[in-house]
Order: C-alpha cells, then structure tokens, then sequence
C-alpha cells in the first residue's frame, strides 16, 4: 500500500463523522470568518439554493463544530450592522476536516469516473503550438 | 402593517418557540439563533413579501421538526452520562463495601460453614438437613441472607450501569463490553473474599493492601470502559448527519 493511498485512507476514516451540514458550514468558514446569518446566505449562495439551513439545524452544527474544536468564535469583531452578532472562524484542526472531507468525496467522484457512472473529466484543451 | 411590524410578530412568534428546545441550549445559542432569525425574516419580507414569510413559516416548521429532536437527544446523552458515571460509582462502592463487610463479620463461612464441623462423617441425610435449618437460624442464615442480598445489588447495579453506558454511547457493543468488563470486576471481587478474611484475622497491614486490590481493580476497569469508546469503530467524532 503506498505512503498516498494510506493518508487517504486514514483522511476519509477521519472525514465520515462530519454530516453534510457541518460540511457546508466549515466550507462557508473556509475563506472567511462569519457570523450565523452570513453562513446561512453563504451556504445557499454556494449550493444554488440547494441547501438551505434553518436556525435551529445551523445552530445545532455550529455547536457540535465548536464542541469538537472544528470552529471557534472569531476574537475580531463583527463588522456588519450591530457589531453584537458572534463571528465564526475555522480552527486547523477544522480545516484539516474540511480538507480530509473534501478528499472522500473527491476519491468518490474518482470511483464514479471509473465506472462510468459519471462522465470523464474534461481534460484541459492542448496549448496551440507555435510553428 | 409595517415591515419592522411584521417582522417583530414573527421574532415574538419565534421566541416561543424557542422554548421547545432544552434550556441549556436556548441559554447558549437562543440569542443568536433570535437574530438570525430576525434577519433573514426581514429580508425575506423586502425581497419576496408576505408570500415569501409565508414559505419562511413552512421552512420553519420543518426546520424545528428536524433539529428539535436533534437538540433533546444531545442534551438527554449529557445527562445519561452523569447517570452512568453515578450508577458505576454505586456499583464500585456496593461492590467494595460488600466485600469489606463480608470479609470482617462473615470471614467464619467462607471456608467452612459451621454446621458442617459439628455433623459426623456418617450422618444421615436428614440429620445434616436439620443441622443445616438449624444454621439458618443463627449467624449463617444472616451469612446467607447477606450474600444473597449482596449478590443481587451488585448484579443489579452491574446491569443498570451497562444498560445506561450501552444507551450514553448509543452502542449494545459497548454495553455489552462495560457489563463483561463489570462481570469481571464482581466475580474476581467476590471470589477473593476468603483471600482477604485471613490475612485480616492474622496480618492486618498487609490485609489493607489486598482490600487496595479491589478497589485499584475497579479503578482499572472504570479506566478500560471510559476509553472502550476508542478501541471500537464508529465511536466518537463530531456528530451524526442532521
């Protein structure tokens, strides 16, 4: 088994306990530290309204993400209207989660291609040369 | 009705709601979970109207549907867990307590209940019986009453603390594996009674560290079940899927 395969592995085995909510909620984070309602926003920007979480299954995320290390309250202050609101932020520990995540669900598209559940990637078109 | 009207009846019709999730967790996130709210009713209403606050309501709904149970479950689990934590505590006290006192008032039966000495080699069955009923009636049938008392407070309690470790961790493995790990614990407890009555009639000091064995047993066992948890697959982590 190669040194790759078995961090993978071990990366996917680490990934299976973030539900697909707490997934989208460290994604929203990844980039940019934000309070609840701009986590909401983002969350439905990013999945095309497919996603859209309710206060009460947000909340029930974000405190099993600060439960579990993955997120804490950001120390900088709000910037929006009322500077009260708690911002969010991704600890590394979370990023690493985001990212182990990420690769399962890559190594799952990957699987897809090779059984031709998917379509093949496109490969990116040749440089045109220069004769 | 004015946007700011509207939107402060559905905070207020909100706020109540709130009351349907555990007080710890409205303590913690029931101000934020109220702003929210409060702001995405309000641009609700600007951008999509009363039809759109209409569909707010139904998504709401849906919304408290799921994480409700959610909410209460987490929370019933924190409080299973000081629940197994006292019921193991009881078992380890019963189970330390029983042995102690048995050990000092009961040490004579043991080895040799008494109404075995006093029958000859060649009584008849009904003269041991008799001798036997007639035991009953003095120390060794509080001896026995005891044993049995004891017996089954440890079992019960062995059995309580599992069925509540095996429901905290949401796993019948780990109950089954805190109840072998208990079973062990109370038979080589119980079956090291003779052991400590004797050198407590004669050696005293050293009779005090093998009454340590017990305890440092249970101390070892209380060790192995709480990290159980990491040596089984599926456990731990940060939460099932919403």
């Amino acid at each position: 088994m190669s040194e790759e395969t078995s961090s993978e592995e071990t990366s996917t085995r680490r990934a299976l306990t973030i539900s697909p909510a707490e997934f989208h909620i460290l994604l929203a984070l990844a980039d940019e530290d934000r309070h609840g309602y701009a986590i909401m926003q983002q969350v439905e920007a990013e999945t095309g309204g497919a996603v859209t979480l309710g206060p009460g299954t947000l909340y029930g995320a974000i405190k099993r993400l600060v439960d579990g290390g993955l997120i804490r309250p950001s120390d900088e202050p709000d910037p929006g209207r009322d500077g009260r609101r708690k911002v969010y932020a991704l600890t590394g520990r979370g990023r690493e989660a985001v990212r182990a995540e990420a690769a399962r669900l890559q190594a799952l598209v990957r699987l897809a291609r090779t059984k031709r559940v998917l379509e093949p990637a496109v490969a990116p078109a040749p440089e045109p040369s220069r004769s | 009705m004015s946007v700011e009207r509207v939107v402060a009846v559905s905070v207020g019709v909100y706020r109540r709601l709130l009351l349907l999730y555990p007080a710890s967790f409205r303590r913690e996130w029931g101000d934020e979970m109220l702003g929210v709210f409060g702001d995405l009713a309000r641009d609700t209403h600007r951008t999509r109207g009363t039809w759109g606050l209409a569909r707010l309501a139904g998504r709401t709904a849906v919304d408290l549907a799921v994480s409700l149970p959610d909410a209460h479950y987490r929370n019933g689990r924190r409080k299973m867990r000081r629940l197994t934590l006292g019921a193991w505590v009881v078992y380890l006290i019963l189970l330390l307590g029983g042995v102690g006192i048995g050990a000092v008032g009961f040490g004579d039966f043991y080895e040799r209940p008494t109404f075995t000495e006093t029958a000859s080699p060649d009584a008849t069955e009904d003269q041991l019986l008799g001798a036997y009923e007639q035991a009953l009636d003095g120390p060794y049938g509080t001896y026995r009453t005891f044993a049995r008392g004891l017996g089954f407070a440890v079992a019960l309690t062995l059995g309580l603390s599992a069925a509540l470790f095996g429901v905290w961790q949401k796993s019948a493995w780990r109950g089954a594996a805190a109840f072998a790990i208990g079973a062990l614990a109370t038979v080589l407890s119980l079956s090291a009674l003779p052991a400590i009555y004797f050198p407590f009639d004669h050696y005293p000091v050293p009779a005090v560290w093998v009454m340590g064995g017990p305890l440092l047993l249970g101390a070892v066992c209380w060790l192995l079940v709480t990290v159980a948890g990491r040596w089984i697959p599926g456990s731990g982590g940060v939460a099932a899927a919403t």
